[in-house]
């Protein structure tokens, strides 16, 4: 679960762009802080500086003849803690201080304090040498733990506040983005569901009166607009289903009544059956017209199973094998178990059916027709209706999908020039692709319907 | 056979009584579902046929309440809904049968002997018999005289549908969707390849032909050679 969420948040630009936020804040302060830390260092050396100079001068000013003496009081009186000495002379002799004697060299450094390794890492104090006249040098020195101690607390609270900041910057960023997310995928959910046939969905508005509010509610706006727009139409087909099916189905049985049944034997009068003949055609049209809408509407999605297509076309290779063979014609069935999808089960067995009869009604007897059914590289599976008839001219494929299409070569042929459009819809209804091509010679309809 | 018919539309319901009438069954009608649930409940009636789409009380609702009263009359719907889901909440409702409109009256001829019959034949059975001709449910073997026929499984199941149907006509669609479990009307004689096969195991080399063609019905298996 948490894995998704920092998975789902690292993917979203939304809390990518938080976060780089979040880090230029902090890397702002990181530079202030640094600024801060300089200017502290450098005034706090400064002072110290001073004061070592304002030493020197006033043991200067003593004389060079009582100088070991004033040190010697300087150091065992009040300010020993605060100042470090070392007198020595040209030959590195200490005359007097507590430091050990060092290299003749007039200026600053940094030595360590008495007591500890002369060149040891703890160069603690700060010290200024002077040459003076006589050759002899004096050298003032006094620790720079004060220094440190500030720099060190000044390094440890900034290090706190960054972090925090940092992680203040993050946790807002993950907040905000997820709260987003959470908002989007409530109105992906609900359009998902209304794309998959469940109109009367809306989206959910949330307490909060924000965009997304205002987002949601045009969206609710525009779906209850689309659903106005989809029930007119229903009542509209629904009408002619109703309005024209109705005074046809009063035809039908008239005709049927003058012909006087079944048992009216050979009464019966040609133009009568002719007509009759006629009206059920046109119903059957009706009929054929009223599915492929109802399927294109994709509201049958909600009724979706799991359906195990190799066991429907081992069925049908049952049912149509025998009806190819006195046709003079083969059906061939090649399929392996297990290829299942989620899909409307007795939909798909009449797209089968339509493929099937199909090639069986316009090819010549002779014919091989060859159903096969595999699992493409990406997933899909993959129906191949392929026959060694006479095909279709390439100009001629694109036509043959429209509504009511017939190839003159087939016009010899009952029937509504409805069955590939149906077999068309079925396969939009299940997300899938159906291409025609040639299958050098005859027909190859292939149809690759993705898994989910 | 005493039927009750439920339809509000006055030339759909004269069509159905004449054609029925001169069947040898007797009609009652009503015009609106709560009306019709209520003489249903009354009258000792074999069979009700029900249209889906009626005033005042629609024709699944007072189905489904009939089925709630405990009534068990067979019922036949009609309705001029075509999709296989209407189908399938008729038969959830309490449908035994669904016809949609406009249909033959042959088909509702049909459908209605085949329904008036049912409750004797859910009757466990375990031998079926047409002159000659035996089929044993229990040991799934058919014999004719003394010839033992093999049978595919679908063939043993239009054999079975055509023998629990002894001497009643029945039509394509109802062996489609008895047998096949095809709702739809399929553009190529799937069932007569099928009837023609079965026929080649059971009556070829006899003298009598059981399974006899109905013209413009269907089929029927029968003994006689003329049953009526």
């Amino acid at each position: 679960m948490l894995r998704k969420v920092a998975s789902r948040l690292l993917t979203t630009p939304r809390f990518r762009q938080f976060a780089l936020a979040g880090l230029l804040f902090s890397l702002m302060s990181l530079l202030v802080f640094g600024l801060i830390y300089l200017a502290t260092n450098r005034f706090l050396e400064r002072q110290l500086d001073r004061a070592l100079e304002a030493e020197m001068a006033s043991l200067l000013a003593e004389g060079s003849g009582r100088l070991a003496r004033t040190i010697d009081q300087r150091q065992a009186g009040l300010g020993t803690r605060e100042f470090y000495y070392l007198y020595q002379d040209r030959q590195g002799r200490r005359l007097a201080g507590s430091l050990p004697a060092v290299s003749d060299v007039a200026g600053w450094r940094m030595l360590s304090p008495p007591g500890r390794q002369p060149d040891g890492d703890d160069q603690s104090l700060r010290a200024l040498a002077r040459r003076l006249p006589d050759g002899r040098l004096l050298l003032v020195a006094r620790d720079t733990d004060d220094i440190d101690d500030i720099s060190d607390f000044m390094e440890q609270s900034f290090g706190i506040g960054f972090t925090l900041t940092l992680l203040v910057a993050l946790a807002c960023g993950a907040y905000l983005s997820l709260s987003f997310l959470r908002r989007l995928d409530g109105i992906t959910q609900a359009i998902s569901n209304i794309m998959a046939g469940d109109l009367t969905q809306r989206i959910p508005l949330g307490a909060a009166r924000d965009e997304f509010r205002e987002l949601s509610l045009h969206l609710n706006a525009m779906l209850d607009r689309i659903q106005d727009l989809m029930d007119g139409m229903e009542q509209v087909t629904t009408g002619i289903a109703h309005d024209l099916r109705t005074p046809l189905t009063r035809l039908r049985n008239r005709l049927e009544c003058a012909l006087g049944g079944p048992d009216g034997g050979g009464r019966t009068p040609a133009p009568l059956v002719a007509a009759l003949e006629e009206v059920d055609g046109l119903l059957e049209i009706f009929n054929a017209l009223l599915r492929i809408a109802q399927i294109e509407s994709g509201a049958r999605r909600s009724h979706f199973i799991l359906v195990d297509l190799p066991e429907q076309l081992l069925m049908l290779q049952e049912v149509y094998g025998p009806v190819a063979d006195d046709g003079g014609r083969r059906l061939r069935v090649e399929t392996v178990p297990g290829l299942t999808l989620p899909g409307d089960k007795a939909l798909l067995i009449q797209m089968l059916v339509n493929l099937i009869e199909n090639a069986l009604r316009h090819t010549p007897p002779g014919t091989e027709v060859r159903v096969s059914l595999t699992r493409a590289d990406d997933g899909a599976l993959r129906l191949g209706v392929r026959d060694n008839g006479p095909g279709i001219p390439p100009q001629e494929r694109g036509k043959v999908l429209r509504r009511f299409y017939r190839m003159d070569a087939s016009r010899r042929t009952p029937g509504t020039g409805l069955g590939l459009s149906l077999v068309q819809a079925v396969v939009g209804l299940h997300h899938g692709v159906l291409r025609l091509e040639d299958n050098g010679p005859g027909l190859a309809v292939w149809i690759d319907l993705p898994p989910s | 056979m005493n039927i009750l018919l439920i339809e509000d539309e006055p030339e759909t319901a004269a069509y159905i009584m004449a054609g029925l009438a001169e069947a040898g069954h007797h009609l009652d009608h009503a015009e609106d579902g709560g009306v019709g649930a209520a003489m249903a409940l009354d009258g000792g009636y074999d069979l009700l046929i029900v249209d889906r789409m009626l005033p005042s009380l629609d024709g699944l609702s007072a189905v489904r309440r009939l089925r709630g009263q405990g009534l068990r009359t067979p019922v036949l719907f009609l309705s001029t809904l075509d999709g296989v889901d209407d189908r399938v909440i008729g038969l959830d409702a309490g449908g035994d049968d669904y016809l949609t409109k406009p249909f033959a009256i042959v088909e509702l001829k049909a459908r209605v002997a085949a329904l008036g019959r049912r409750p004797a034949l859910s009757a466990v059975e375990t031998v079926l018999r047409v002159g000659d001709l035996e089929m044993n449910l229990l040991e799934r073997t058919v014999r004719r005289g003394e010839v033992t026929i093999d049978l595919l499984p679908r063939e043993w199941q239009l054999l079975e549908y055509l023998i629990r149907n002894t001497n009643r006509a029945v039509t394509r669609s109802m062996l489609l969707e008895a047998v096949w479990n095809f709702h739809f009307d399929p553009r190529t004689n799937v069932v007569e390849t099928h009837i023609s096969r079965l026929r080649q195991k059971i009556d070829k080399g006899f003298e009598t032909e059981l399974i006899q063609t109905v013209r413009n019905v269907g089929y029927r298996i029968s003994a006689a050679d003329h049953a009526a």
